[in-house]
C-alpha cells in the first residue's frame, strides 16, 4: 500500500510513529506492507515514490518538521503522486471544510482511497463525499473523526450490523469532560478549571468550539449521517455548552445520584448537545478526558463503549484500523 | 419506574404448605413480595385463613399473570387493591433564578393534571450571583411528567436558565 499523509501535526506524526513501529505486525497479521510515498504539511512536502526511508520519517517525527521539503501544495501532491490511500489529517474547519475538503475530493477523483480524522469535510459535505467515493470506486473511512481511539463508528456499522440503531448518546469531548470532572472533584468554578486545563494542554488556547458544545455537535452530525442515515446538518443540532454549569449545580446533582456530563444525542426524534444529568453508575459516567458512547439498539438494547477520545497514539489506533479495513476491501476486489 | 404496588387479600385452607404454594407464582412471575400477614386468629366460618400480601410488580401484565395463576390454582382472592406508584424525575435548573420564579414554576406544575413538584433543593451560586435548584417532579404517568418538563423547559428558555434533565429520558 502506498500512502500519502496530508498534515504532519500531532495526529500525522503519531500515525507515522505507529506505522513504523508496527510494520512487521501488519505484515504478519494482515499481510499488508506499507510505504509512505509523500508527507505534506502547510509549508511543503517530501516525496519519494519508492517509499520514504523509516529513518528519515522517524527523524522528521522527532524534529516535528519535514526535512528537505519542496514547496508543493497538498492538492498537487495528491494529484501527481501515485498512491493507494491518502490520509487527510489537516486542521478542522467546520464552516468551509477546507483545506481537507479539496484534499479529499482530489484524492477520490484521482482514484485514491481516503482515511481522515478531520471532522470539517464530513460536517460540510458528508453525503457528497460518500457519493463521490462510490462513483469513483474508492474507499472512504473516517473512524478517527468521532471518539478518537474509541471504535464508535465501526461498532455501530459493523459489529452491531444485525441491529437497528435507535439512538446514540455520547460523551464525545475530552476537554469538557475533564473540566466537568474537575469542577465536581474540586467544587471549583468553570473559569478556574478551564484555566487549569489550558495550562495542562488539555484545553486549547481558544477552547470555544469545545466548551460551546460545537465539537460534540460536529460528531453528532457525523454519527447521524453515517450511523442513522439521516441527512443531518450541523445547524440542525440544538447545541448548548458547559460554561453555564456551576459547582453548586453539580453538587445538587450529586446529592440525587447524578453527575453532570456534556452529552450529544442523535436519534430520529432529536439531534442535541447539552449538559445532562447522568446517573453515577451509568456507563456513560466516565471521568477525566475519557469518551463514552451508548448505542440504543433494537436487539441488544444498550451497548456502551468507552476509551481515549484523543491523543496522537490513541488516534492512530482508529486510523490504522481503517487502513487495514481499506486494504482488505481493495484486496477483495482483486 | 412504572412499578405498581398491589395489596392482595385471599383466603387459604388451614393446612400446611398452602401459604408457600400461594406465594410461589408471585415470585415466579417476577413479583416482589413486600409483606405477608397471615391471620389465623380471624379464621372464617368455613375454616379459611385470611392472608394479605403486598407485592410490587414491574408492569400490569405480569400482575395479571400472577392473578390468573393463583385463580387457576384455586386460591380464593377476596380483594385486589392496586395503587400506582408516583413516577419521579429529577431536573436541575441554574442561572439568574429567583425564589419568586421558583415558586411560580412550582405553582404552574402543580396546576397541571396529575403532577407536582415534590421536592426542591437550593444552592446559591458563588459565581454569577444566581441560584441552582434541583426539582423532583412527581406524576402519575410518563405523559404527565413530559408535560411538566415541557412547561419547565419553556420557562427556562424564556428566562435563560440552564436546564438539565437525565440522559435516560427522552431522545
Ligand atoms: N489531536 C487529536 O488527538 C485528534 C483526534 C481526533 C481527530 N483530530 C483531528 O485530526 C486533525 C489533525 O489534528 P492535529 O492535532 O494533528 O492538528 P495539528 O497538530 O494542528 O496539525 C495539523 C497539520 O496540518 C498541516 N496543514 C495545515 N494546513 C495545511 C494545508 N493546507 N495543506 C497541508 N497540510 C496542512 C499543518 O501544517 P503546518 O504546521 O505547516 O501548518 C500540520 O502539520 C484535525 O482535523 C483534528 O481535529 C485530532
Amino acid at each position: 500500500m502506498k500512502l500519502i499523509l496530508v498534515g504532519f501535526g500531532n495526529v500525522g506524526r503519531g500515525l507515522v510513529r505507529a506505522l513504523v513501529q508496527k510494520r512487521n505486525f501488519f505484515l504478519k497479521e494482515h499481510g499488508m506492507s506499507c510505504e509512505i510515498v509523500a508527507v505534506v504539511d502547510g509549508h511543503g512536502a517530501v516525496v519519494d515514490e519508492n517509499g520514504l526511508s523509516f529513518r528519515r520519517l522517524l527523524r522528521m517525527v522527532e524534529e516535528g518538521n519535514l526535512i528537505g521539503s519542496e514547496r508543493k501544495l497538498g492538492v498537487e501532491i495528491i494529484r501527481e503522486v501515485d498512491a493507494d490511500v491518502v490520509f487527510e489529517l489537516t486542521p478542522t474547519n467546520i464552516k468551509t471544510g477546507e483545506p481537507g475538503l479539496t484534499h479529499i475530493k482530489t484524492a477520490m477523483r484521482t482514484g485514491k482511497s481516503v482515511i481522515t480524522s478531520n471532522k470539517g469535510p464530513l460536517v460540510v459535505a458528508f453525503r457528497e463525499l460518500e457519493e463521490l467515493a462510490k462513483k469513483r470506486g474508492v474507499e472512504f473511512r473516517y473512524s478517527a473523526s468521532v471518539g478518537g481511539a474509541v471504535p464508535v463508528i465501526g461498532l455501530a456499522k459493523r459489529i452491531l450490523m444485525g441491529n437497528e440503531v435507535l439512538a446514540i448518546r455520547g460523551v464525545l469531548n475530552g476537554t469538557t469532560n475533564y473540566i466537568l470532572t474537575r469542577m465536581a472533584q474540586e467544587d471549583a468554578p468553570f473559569d478556574i478549571v478551564l484555566k487549569e486545563a489550558q495550562e495542562l494542554g488539555i484545553a486549547e488556547k481558544d477552547p470555544s468550539l469545545d466548551i460551546q458544545g460545537i465539537d460534540t455537535a460536529c460528531k453528532i452530525t457525523i454519527l447521524a449521517n453515517s450511523v442513522l442515515g439521516i441527512d443531518a446538518k450541523l445547524g440542525e443540532v440544538k447545541t448548548k455548552g458547559i460554561s453555564g454549569v456551576t459547582p453548586e449545580a453539580i453538587r445538587l446533582a450529586r446529592e440525587a445520584g447524578f453527575t453532570v456530563k456534556l452529552v450529544g444525542i442523535a436519534s430520529k426524534r432529536t439531534l442535541e448537545v447539552g449538559p445532562k444529568l447522568v446517573p453515577i453508575h451509568h456507563p456513560l459516567a466516565v471521568s477525566g478526558t475519557l469518551n463514552a458512547v451508548t448505542f440504543e439498539v433494537d436487539l441488544a438494547r444498550e451497548i456502551t463503549i468507552s476509551g481515549f477520545g484523543a491523543g496522537p497514539r490513541e488516534t492512530s489506533s482508529s486510523l490504522l484500523g481503517d487502513l487495514v479495513d481499506v486494504y482488505q476491501a481493495i484486496s477483495q476486489r482483486g | 419506574m412504572g412499578a405498581i404496588q398491589v395489596r392482595l387479600e385471599m383466603e387459604l385452607e388451614d393446612i400446611p404448605g398452602q401459604l408457600v404454594r400461594a406465594l410461589e407464582p408471585i415470585s415466579r412471575f417476577g413479583g416482589n413480595i413486600k409483606s405477608v400477614v397471615h391471620r389465623r386468629e380471624r379464621k372464617t366460618q368455613l375454616g379459611m385463613v385470611p392472608v394479605t400480601v403486598v407485592l410490587e410488580v414491574g408492569e400490569k401484565e405480569r400482575f395479571n399473570r400472577i392473578l390468573s395463576e393463583l385463580k387457576s390454582m384455586g386460591v380464593r382472592i377476596t380483594h385486589v387493591g392496586e395503587r400506582e406508584e408516583m413516577k419521579k424525575r429529577v431536573v436541575l435548573i441554574s442561572g439568574p433564578l429567583t425564589i419568586e420564579e421558583l415558586d411560580e414554576i412550582t405553582k404552574r406544575v402543580g396546576e397541571l393534571k396529575g403532577t407536582k413538584i415534590s421536592d426542591v433543593s437550593l444552592a446559591m451560586e458563588s459565581v454569577g450571583g444566581g441560584m441552582a435548584a434541583r426539582l423532583t417532579i412527581s406524576g402519575r404517568s410518563d405523559r404527565s411528567l413530559d408535560s411538566a418538563f415541557s412547561l419547565i423547559e419553556s420557562i427556562a428558555e424564556k428566562k435563560r436558565f440552564l436546564l438539565m434533565k437525565s440522559v435516560e429520558e427522552g431522545g
